[in-house]
């Protein structure tokens, strides 16, 4: 079964890129381990207009969605949300065009039943989102840090088959933005068909875990 | 005598429009005495950092001046350019250019009719609330904003800001197959307008007229998209390059965004609603069929009504969609040669919004040597102002709540993209 991750953000909005720069960050990763069986992995950036966001999940039913979220004094902290089980809060993800953002497209996806079976929203928390700024040291540890995260879930996931080592990476611009290197990968979360374990271990049904879940910085 | 007590309403972040601003009304007893839309929203100096640039890079740049409407944005520059340099297109690249602004039409419309507007009138605070309720409405007007977006990824390269527009025509011209494809969906989009001006044309208006100065495009053949000339209610009949000698842009203290104003005259409106007023002979008859079941005619002065417009031009834009793609001959050339010379060349193209001008002034190495881009929410901000202060001296006796809300419906009427204009509203309603 296909597994789409969906890198959400503006690359030129400072940490706001962090979405984005995963999904670059995860190809890059694909590739840079040829070899390694990852079928059915398509990545996609999204930048823009968050009404079209849901089109980006139709068709497939396992989704992992990467954002930045808002500053709260944090910068670099990551959470994760099984939003088949929970809400997504308010004011968390930054607005986008017409004050409808991440949380807005998942919760009117909600609404008229086109979320996917299952879809994971990892959050990344920015610090500076103005027009030009570069992004910061935690953000980009963080993103380094998810890349790893969901490739290993990709991995685990995803049934034998023939090798695809590079996936289809449908994105407007293939150029990387640069961005600081990653020095943690972390501990990964393994997630099969809608149950969640987080990095301490906790496992259950995604409707006995209250999310959001938090992961070690 | 007793002193009447004044109100100040305050709407600090206005939901389900472009960008930041906010509204202020002040109110002594039942009367208005004063009303500001301040726009916040920092400008981008666009038009500044234009300059030096080469001419054939305009068109990807100023795409990003907007995520709804670049496409408003690439035909403009593009016209301006090709008015600079004297160049003519094929005529299947103006088809072309057509089509692409019908998807960017029906995308924008649809958005705002479906899940920026109509909460509004059914008494939702947005459109997840009201998908609560509608759901099988909310889900039409996602698909026919899907059907929008269809297009200008085909013609554009990819949904947002789009990639192939070029001075000339396009970087590459799609294959009449390929535009085919698109056929079964745009069919379903038509019946769908159709069924959207039947449910729009129902909701309660409340009943407010002004006396508009309408500013539009008008063209002797065609509803208008990126050709005529600018014409208006009142007596203006004036090309795009007598546009600076007609309109002036004002600076207000509260605003980032200069109000627009015919030169001795005053404010006026550009927009759907200028359009359908100025142009309604040139509608298809499906669409004028469809105003008149809505009892919708020319002229309209309700803005509120201006939902009902939206749903109109809906129908004419899946319509002349459909049209294009069955009479598209691929172009032998997708685009004309072009060659550098110190020229200026001046374009007005209709937004989903209204009427978008840009003026470029060219070296003779085709670098910008200056830049004038006037969007149609700037056109249309001193008009919104007006249309508030009338507008809550009507509804002055009810709950600041219910002004509150009905004065940010008022500013929807015209959908405004603050974002453009330099950029989302708070309302500040005070009584003493």
């Amino acid at each position: 079964m296909t597994l789409r991750i969906i890198g959400c953000g503006n690359c030129d909005r400072g940490d706001d890129a962090a979405g984005v720069l995963v999904a670059r960050r995860l190809h890059a990763l694909c590739v840079e381990t040829r070899g390694v069986e990852i079928p059915h992995l398509e990545i996609i950036e999204q930048s823009g207009d968050s009404f079209s966001l849901m089109d980006c999940w139709i068709g497939c039913e396992r989704v992992i969605l990467v954002d930045a979220t808002a500053p709260s004094g944090t910068p670099g902290r990551i959470l994760i949300w099984n939003v088949n089980a929970d809400w997504l809060p308010e004011d968390i993800f930054p607005c986008s065009t017409h004050a409808f953002g991440v949380r807005e497209a998942v919760e009117l996806a909600r609404v008229v039943t086109r979320l996917p079976q299952t879809l994971l929203v990892y959050g990344i928390e920015g610090k500076q989102f103005s027009f030009g700024a570069p992004l910061c040291q935690e953000v980009g540890r963080a993103v380094e840090t998810v890349a790893h995260q969901i490739l290993k879930l990709a991995r685990t996931m995803t049934s034998p088959a023939p090798s695809c080592a590079e996936p289809s990476l449908k994105s407007p611009s293939a150029a990387p933005c640069e961005h600081a290197p990653g020095s943690d990968t972390g501990d990964v979360s393994e997630w099969h068909a809608g149950r969640c374990v987080d990095s301490s271990g906790m496992t259950g049904h995604p409707e006995a875990d209250p999310p959001p879940k938090r992961l070690p910085d | 005598m007793s002193k009447q007590p004044t109100r100040t309403i305050k709407v600090d972040t206005l939901a389900r429009v472009e960008g930041e601003g906010a509204l202020y009304v002040k109110l002594k007893g039942d009367q208005v005495q004063d009303v500001k839309l301040k726009i916040y929203e920092p400008p981008r100096f666009f038009e500044a950092f234009l300059r030096g640039r080469h001419f054939s890079e305009i068109p990807d740049i100023v795409a990003r001046i907007c995520g709804i409407c670049p496409i408003a944005y690439q035909m403009s520059a593009v016209h301006a350019m090709e008015c600079a340099l004297g160049v003519g297109i094929d005529p299947s690249v103006r088809l072309l250019r057509r089509l692409f602004y019908c998807g960017e039409w029906i995308e924008s419309h649809a958005l705002h009719v479906y899940m920026l507007h109509a909460p509004d009138f059914l008494g939702y605070p947005d459109a997840i609330s009201m998908a609560r309720d509608h759901q099988a409405i909310v889900q039409q007007g996602l698909r026919l904003k899907k059907a929008g977006n269809g297009i200008v990824a085909l013609m554009g390269g990819r949904e947002i800001h789009p990639v192939s527009a070029a001075v000339g025509g396009f970087y590459k011209a799609p294959s009449k197959s390929a535009l085919k494809d698109l056929v079964e969906e745009l069919k379903w989009a038509l019946d769908a307008s159709l069924a959207t001006a039947r449910w729009v044309s129902g909701l309660e208006f409340p009943d407010f007229e002004q006396d508009y100065e309408f500013v539009s495009l008008s063209h002797p053949e065609e509803y208008p998209f990126n050709e005529g000339r600018i014409v208006s209610n009142r007596g203006l009949d004036i090309d795009a390059s007598e546009y600076e000698e007609n309109f002036t842009e004002q600076h207000v203290q509260h605003s980032n965004a200069l109000h627009s104003v015919l030169r001795g005259r005053d404010s006026y409106m550009v927009g759907p609603m200028a359009r359908f007023n100025l142009n309604f002979d040139k509608l298809p008859d499906v669409a004028q069929q469809a105003a008149r079941d809505c009892g919708l005619h020319a002229p309209c002065r309700n803005p509120f009504r201006s939902i009902v417009v939206r749903a109109i031009e809906l129908v004419f834009a899946c319509h002349e969609a459909l049209r294009v793609i069955r009479e598209y001959q691929p172009p032998p050339t997708p685009r004309a040669q072009t060659s550098a010379r110190a020229s200026t060349g001046q374009a007005a193209t209709e937004a989903p919004r209204g009427l978008l001008y840009h003026r470029y002034v060219l070296d003779q190495d085709g670098l910008i040597v200056s830049a004038k881009i006037v969007p149609p929410t700037s056109q249309n901000q001193k008009r919104i102002e007006e249309d508030l202060g009338h507008f809550v001296s009507q509804i002055a006796t009810r709950t600041t709540e219910e002004i509150t809300w009905k004065c940010e419906q008022a500013v929807r009427n015209y959908d405004p993209c603050i974002s453009c204009a330099t950029h989302f509203l708070r309302l500040h309603l005070e009584r003493d």
